[in-house]
């Protein structure tokens, strides 16, 4: 009885809260990345001093210290906007990846009833063959 | 919610159990496995083709191959069954993180309600419960084995079919626990069988409670691609915008470094744990000073406050904060004069400040100022510009006694910091507290806990262990009982188990009524009357309450037993006390005796429960945490003040007052007992006019209120108000008797024989008559003259051991022995 209502039961479910659930867990991905990536942090941070680590500028400092400073403060800047932008990147292609994943499951899932019937036919016409 | 409605609610969820009956999940785990390996094999054999080109092979390739897509097939399959089920199963399930695609319609029915109304009959509902995995589970938790569980469904004459039965509840989801409690009230049968084993209703659904909450943790649990499961990982760059703080690193560690990460929403002190974080969350001053009595259980409440940063489930201006504890014992022991430490700890807030994104927790607030300030340091002043900053947020930890103390009286604190109480667990929340706990040691130590013996450990908790505080003492015990349990290699921990234990750890019978008590309970009134002569009816109401007690009928929540001895001196009242201490609690030495008459000042009260200005604690405070367990006498009680007797109002009514520092004393465990002469005149009278006083005792009463010595709420707070008559001349000659037995039996050790003649009982209740003072006046006769003369005769060598000693009363009347000597 269970039996005999399943197969309809799981057809129905196959091609409308299936799909909706594979959306959803996709997204959860991706949002998983943009949290592990800390995207839109980096994002925002993007050119602020690496570990804050910056030189104050003191009163009737040199035009030389002056320069100094600046440069260090413009160095260190540059290094935090070249490592946010190494991990903003890769978070990127992971992001991208997931989503060509997603949209390739996505298609895979929608055949894969048909891909159940094709591999059990083709399973058994090897054995008898 | 009838039945027919909760089945139609349930059926959102039954595809996912129409695969269980079908495949059970355990049949698929193992059938996907094998076709793993299978697959593996098939595989290594095609691929293998080529180097063992062997004649097997080259025949049966096809085959092979055949093989091989087969089981890939069913291995789909299972897969996408799998899914079904999980898609099905995993419904309405309670997730912190939003999640899109996920239905925020909740459904009418829990999972675990719906699975049992799937295998639920029309015909049979107990049936669907108990003959259901989830029903014997339940089963089993309760105690009640399945063998038992079976013989009950075999052997019912009736049957609860689904159109008398109905889930009478509000709440929705219908839980598993509401559906139990349903099925409870409608089957009379199942009803009294599980009351013969002291299963009540609530116990049962608070047991159905603990098995719902384990399978939806396990489903949490299995839920991997949840964001809730997903946001565990830490990530990438969290601080790259913030500094690093060198020396506080030195001087902290961060606080989910120790901590297990709990899978499962936690509703530990939420709503603390969201009043923190609105603190923290503020523009500026934005400090809290978190005030708990257990000081593992108020860092929870912060850790929990991290793990939802982490998490990223919080509010915006705490994304990204890290919570880091100042080891402020270590800052002060390296940090040895004031220059030092002074810098060290401005360096460390500016480092703080600097970095951007620490919160820093001070564990032992009032002990880090105090340890400071010895150094000559006044610390508040030193970081006041800090926590007055938007750049800083601290938390400081404190326990209310020392916040009464040393905090409360800085205004720099009560401005710069907002307080939060941390309340005792709420008895819910312990019992889920204790029932992880057990979890976790039931797979660790191969042991098994019943429901009851979770509920038990609570209450034994709060009830026999008054210093302490919860849940501390509660899983302190669970530990315990754990590791007594593998030492007897017993696996099933029953309440008896528990009790046990508590007795043989505070010597309060807390078991079952053994026999030699229960023998000394039933004649309890016999054991009294061979101290107390006469007061039939102070005796027996006394017995009576002691047996209420002892049962378990009487009310938790207040004393054992309250009693008002009223009466004139000398008539037994604190003897009668004596006598109930040695006969219930097995020694005299169990009664706290507190003479009010002392207590009459104005500071009286201070004087009982401890005052701050002094730092001195409490007389009652401290008698009490010395003996949680006896008979508390307040003798004259009448002669104290108005304040304390408010606050006898309460201790009668609750069992449990606060001393000075807000901590509370249990007196849940004693028999109270107040002794006044209020009113003796009138007894006196009303004895001399030869009535019958427990006739008159409404007017006795009125006339003790009318005089104002004791307001009428007071009275009616004690079980009992107890006349003690005045004593007559037969009673005198029983307790004259019974003081000679005493010394009698002191003399024997000597190996004098003492004869008491009637002779000398006449003498004695003649001479130790005086009506005012009772039968005190006795036991100056019998010492003045019977043990003088006695002592007499014994320093001069006229008596020694083997002698019979018989008194002629001539001797006392040619004058007193005592000037003789």
């Amino acid at each position: 009885m269970n039996a005999i209502r399943l197969l309809p039961e799981y057809l129905v479910w196959h091609y409308t809260f299936a799909l909706k659930n594979i959306f959803g867990i996709s997204t959860n991905f991706i949002w998983a990345t943009f949290h592990f990536f800390s995207l839109s942090l980096l994002a925002r941070s993007f050119f602020a001093p690496w570990e804050r680590l910056n030189e104050a500028y003191r009163k009737g400092m040199g035009i030389g210290d002056f320069f100094g400073t600046l440069f260090i403060n413009l160095l260190m800047r540059l290094i935090g906007a070249f490592l946010r932008g190494l991990v903003i990147f890769g978070g990127m292609i992971l992001a991208f990846l997931l989503i060509l994943s997603s949209v390739m499951i996505y298609i895979l899932w929608l055949a894969l009833p048909l891909l159940v019937v094709y591999f059990l036919i083709t399973g058994i016409a090897l054995i008898v063959s | 919610m009838d039945y027919a409605t909760l089945k139609k609610n349930a059926r959102i969820f039954f595809p996912a159990f129409r695969i269980e009956s079908l495949v059970s999940k355990r049949t698929r785990r193992r059938l996907s496995v094998f076709l793993l390996i299978l697959l593996v094999v098939a595989l290594i054999i095609i691929l293998s083709e080529d180097i063992f080109d062997t004649a097997f092979i080259r025949l049966n390739g096809n085959t092979i191959e055949g093989f091989f897509i087969l089981a890939l097939d069913a291995l789909v399959v299972l897969f996408m069954l799998e899914s079904f089920y999980r898609s099905y199963a995993f419904r309405g399930l309670p997730i912190a993180l939003p999640e899109l695609g996920l239905s925020r319609k909740r459904p009418f029915v829990t999972v675990s309600t719906a699975e049992i109304l799937f295998n639920t009959r029309e015909r049979d509902v107990t049936r669907g419960l108990l003959g259901s995995p989830l029903g014997s589970r339940l089963f089993l938790r309760l105690g009640i084995s399945a063998r038992q569980r079976k013989d009950f469904l075999s052997s019912r004459q009736a049957i609860t079919p689904s159109t008398s039965f109905s889930v009478e509840t509000t709440k929705v989801p219908v839980s598993f626990k509401e559906y139990v409690r349903a099925v409870y009230k409608h089957d009379s049968a199942l009803e009294a069988f599980l009351r013969e084993r002291g299963i009540e209703e609530k116990t049962a659904g608070g047991a159905a409670n603990w098995i719902e909450r384990q399978e939806d943790e396990a489903r949490i649990r299995e839920r991997w691609w949840g964001r809730d499961r997903l946001a565990r990982h830490e990530g990438i760059g969290k601080d790259w915008a913030y500094g690093r703080a060198f020396q506080l690193e030195k001087f902290s560690q961060d606080i989910l470094v120790s901590a297990k990460f709990n899978e499962t929403i936690s509703d530990y002190h939420s709503r603390e744990v969201s009043e923190l974080e609105a603190i923290l969350a503020r523009e500026e001053e934005a400090n809290a000073l978190v005030i708990g009595s257990d000081s593992s259980g108020t860092l929870e409440v912060v850790r929990e406050l991290a793990k939802k940063i982490k998490k990223g489930d919080t509010l915006a201006p705490l994304k990204g904060k890290r919570i880091r504890v100042l080891s402020a014992g270590v800052l002060i022991a390296t940090l040895s004069t004031r220059e030092i430490f002074e810098r060290e700890v401005l360096k460390i807030f500016n480092e703080a400040v600097k970095a951007g994104n620490l919160i820093l927790v001070i564990e032992n607030f009032a002990s880090f100022l105090k340890s400071a300030d010895v150094l000559g340091t006044d610390v508040m002043n030193l970081i006041d510009p800090f926590l007055a900053s938007p750049a800083m947020q601290v938390i400081a930890i404190t326990d209310p006694e020392n916040f009464h103390r040393v905090l409360e009286t800085d205004t720099r604190i009560a401005q710069r910091f907002e307080k939060i109480q941390i309340a005792e667990g709420e008895a819910e929340t312990i019992l889920r507290l204790l029932e992880d706990r057990a979890q976790i040691h039931e797979v660790e130590e191969h042991v098994f806990f019943t429901y009851q013996t979770i509920e038990t450990i609570r209450d034994s908790a709060e009830r026999y262990f008054p210093s302490g505080v919860m849940p501390d003492k509660a899983i302190d015990l669970l530990v315990e009982i754990v590791s007594r349990a593998a030492q007897k290699k017993k696996p099933l921990i029953e309440r008896s188990d528990i009790l046990e234990l508590v007795s043989s750890k505070t010597g309060i019978p807390a078991g079952k009524v053994e026999e030699p008590e229960k023998n000394k309970l039933l004649n309890l009134e016999t054991i009294l009357h061979k101290r107390i002569i006469g007061q039939d009816e102070a005796v027996r109401s006394i017995s009576n309450a002691m047996r209420r007690a002892r049962s378990g009928v009487g009310n938790p929540h207040r004393p054992m037993g309250s009693f008002l001895f009223l009466g004139p001196t000398g008539v037994g009242k604190t003897e009668t006390t004596k006598a109930l201490a040695s006969a219930f609690f097995g020694e005299e030495s169990a009664m706290v005796r507190l003479d009010m008459s002392e207590f009459s000042s104005a500071d009286a009260l201070a004087k009982l429960t401890g005052s701050f200005e002094l730092g001195k604690p409490g007389v009652l405070v401290s008698a009490l945490r010395d003996k949680p367990y006896g008979v508390l006498l307040l003798d004259e009680f009448e002669k104290t003040t108005s304040e304390v007797h408010d606050l006898f109002l309460q201790i009668l009514d609750e069992g449990v007052f606060s001393d000075m520092s807000g901590r509370k004393v249990n007196v849940r465990n004693m028999i109270i007992i107040a002794t006044s002469n209020a009113g003796s005149d009138l007894l006196w009278r009303l004895s001399h006019e030869g009535k019958n006083i427990v006739a008159e005792k409404p007017m006795i009463i009125n006339q003790i209120i009318n005089e104002k010595i004791f307001r009428p709420e007071l009275l009616n707070r004690f079980d009992g108000v107890i006349l003690f008559h005045p004593l007559g001349k037969q009673h005198l000659e029983k307790i004259a008797r019974l003081l000679l037995d005493k010394l009698a039996n002191r003399l024997l050790l000597q190996g004098l024989q003492l004869v008491i003649t009637p002779d000398l009982l006449d003498f004695l209740v003649e001479k130790g008559t005086d009506p005012k003072f009772g039968a005190r006046p006795l036991n100056r006769a019998i010492q003045e003259h019977v043990e003088q003369y006695i002592a007499r005769k014994l320093i001069a060598g006229e008596l020694k051991a083997g002698d019979k000693v018989v008194i002629d009363t001539k001797v006392f009347n040619e004058g007193r022995v005592s000037e003789i000597v």
